[in-house]
């Protein structure tokens, strides 16, 4: 009888719940939170449920699907792939694909299958608000290093400002990637994302406080039509161009470009399908779980993940603010034929940051129609905040 | 961080994302001039076929002095059957534009499009 009174005791205490921690709890019930604010208010879904689910797997104790130590390189170490095959879970597994920046370039080859960039190129100037809004990743990396994070720290919050969620997953992995840090991926992801999904309420008062209700009024002219020759020759040249200058953006730069002259193309409709569906969803499957599971409770429950959450939403509020006075420039400049409502549209989160122009201008004016106009800005941010990535890659010693 | 390193940071990164871009707007814009050149020097061959065309064209409001136009029918509708009868090929001056008495025929629309259906010519 004392044996199996003995075997309950030893099952009771290898159970989840008899190893249970408050940082656990905290964390799961934050997961909760992600949860309900993907599913019911529909941030973000595609991304931050699987990210919520990927939190919860890793603050359930013993269930032993990530290790983080097996991923710890600080101090000189090399990755143990010998290691991570042997002992490693299943979303250890899967986070490799984060390590080692293979699921970011996906995510940009489907994006760029759904990215139609003749807005662009039918209004070139737009690329000056593309690169304007990134003012908000560089101005925040000074809070961030006011703040006593170090450069790779910084670097990190930073592109948080681009509004894309697979550059700040490529660049904070990289600057990151090295260990010790008391900020992870997970962390810029989560705060990434979320600011993405509040584009919609961060941004508007921001742009009627910077612009003027006549500014906000103008009709700007349509664009002209675009050829097939022009969209095939874009990507091309984008890629070249790029990856001349800033070297480290070519694999966002070339995976983005590399999807859309698969669309633009018109010869390669079987690839483009699977590119911006099966494959596009596999890895924002494989991405957010992982992207989730690194979000252990020493990473969140701390200030430092305060202060992220705070210069993160600073450099969103900076990203929109400097879009939109270039764009109060432009309309200068032009005489009033530029509304810098498209402005903040430069922050990438594509479609949404486009559809709030529109939705802000048809305030003032509803015979407005801005979306098309702020669709230029929208996609030149995608190009711009790659562009930003790889600066930060290339400058700050990872 | 020593404050000339974040100075270098942000100066260097928005310079390069500038330059950047720069150069994509100026490649992209003399795209789009080059493409406008071969257009404009495309359209050019066509647009002297149309010129001939419009002197023919022209001959159809030459009979508008002589349109008798009933009170109540508006600048807009006479338009818009000048615009269909220019449409049809051949010769064909607008003499008069007048309302359809409803007397004038004792079915309705719908009847008389069934009469004609009925009535086509096999």
């Amino acid at each position: 009888m004392d044996s199996f009174f003995q075997s309950i005791k030893d099952l009771c205490m290898t159970s989840g719940l008899a190893n249970l921690t408050w940082q656990s709890v905290l964390m799961i019930l934050i997961s909760f939170g992600f949860l309900y604010l993907a599913i019911k208010h529909k941030f973000e879904p595609l991304l931050l449920l699987p990210i919520a689910f990927g939190m919860l797997l890793t603050n359930l104790p013993l269930t032993e699907m990530y290790h983080p130590e097996l991923f710890d390189i600080s101090g000189g170490k090399e990755l143990d792939f010998g290691n991570i095959l042997h002992n490693g879970g299943l979303l250890d597994l899967l986070y490799l694909g984060v390590k080692l920046q293979i699921y970011p370039p996906l995510i940009f080859l489907g994006i760029g299958c759904m990215t139609d960039f003749a807005p662009l190129i039918a209004n070139p100037k737009s690329f000056l608000l593309g690169a304007a809004a990134q003012g908000g990743i560089f101005f925040t990396f000074v809070g961030a290093a006011w703040l006593g994070f170090t450069p790779q720290e910084a670097g990190s919050i930073a592109i948080i400002g681009g509004a894309d969620g697979p550059t700040a997953i490529f660049v904070s992995s990289k600057l990151l990637g090295s260990g010790g840090f008391d900020i992870d991926t997970g962390t810029i992801a989560l705060a990434a994302y979320t600011y993405m999904a509040l584009v919609p309420i961060i941004q508007p008062p921001i742009m009627k406080a910077l612009t003027t209700k006549k500014e906000r009024s103008v009709v700007m002219t349509q664009l002209r039509q675009v050829s097939k020759t022009e969209k095939i020759i874009f990507p091309i040249a984008v890629t070249i161009v790029i990856a001349l200058i800033i070297p480290s953006a070519a694999p966002l730069v070339g995976m983005l470009m590399l999807g859309n002259l698969i669309k633009e193309s018109g010869v390669c409709e079987r690839l483009c399908k699977t590119a911006q569906n099966e494959l596009m969803n596999i890895i924002t499957i494989f991405l957010g779980i992982s992207v989730g599971a690194t979000t252990t409770a020493d990473k969140i429950v701390n200030m430092k993940f305060v202060k992220v959450i705070i210069l993160g939403v600073i450099a969103f509020c900076l990203g929109t603010a400097c879009g939109v006075l270039l764009g109060k420039l432009m309309y200068v400049v032009t005489k009033g034929k530029v509304n810098p409502l498209i402005g903040s549209a430069g922050v990438s989160a594509v479609p949404m940051a486009a559809r709030v122009s529109q939705k802000v201008g048809q305030e003032e004016n509803p015979k407005n129609f801005l979306l098309m106009h702020a669709m230029g800005p929208n996609v030149a941010g995608v190009i711009g905040s790659a562009v930003a990535a790889g600066v930060l890659l290339s400058i700050i010693p990872h | 961080m020593e404050g000339s390193y974040v100075l270098a940071v942000v100066l260097t990164g928005l310079i390069v994302v500038f330059v950047g871009l720069i150069v994509l707007i100026c490649f992209v814009w003399l795209m789009g001039k080059i493409f406008k050149a071969i257009n404009s020097a495309k359209a050019k061959k066509p647009e002297n076929k149309v010129e001939t065309k419009v002197p023919e064209a022209v001959s159809v409001p030459a009979a508008a002095p002589a349109m008798e136009i009933e009170d109540g029918i508006s600048d807009e509708i006479v338009a818009v059957i000048a615009a269909a009868v220019a449409s049809m090929s051949g010769n064909f001056a607008i003499k008069s534009v007048k309302k359809a008495s409803s007397k004038s025929s004792r079915r309705g629309a719908w009847g008389a499009q069934g009469i004609a259906e009925n009535t086509r010519v096999f």
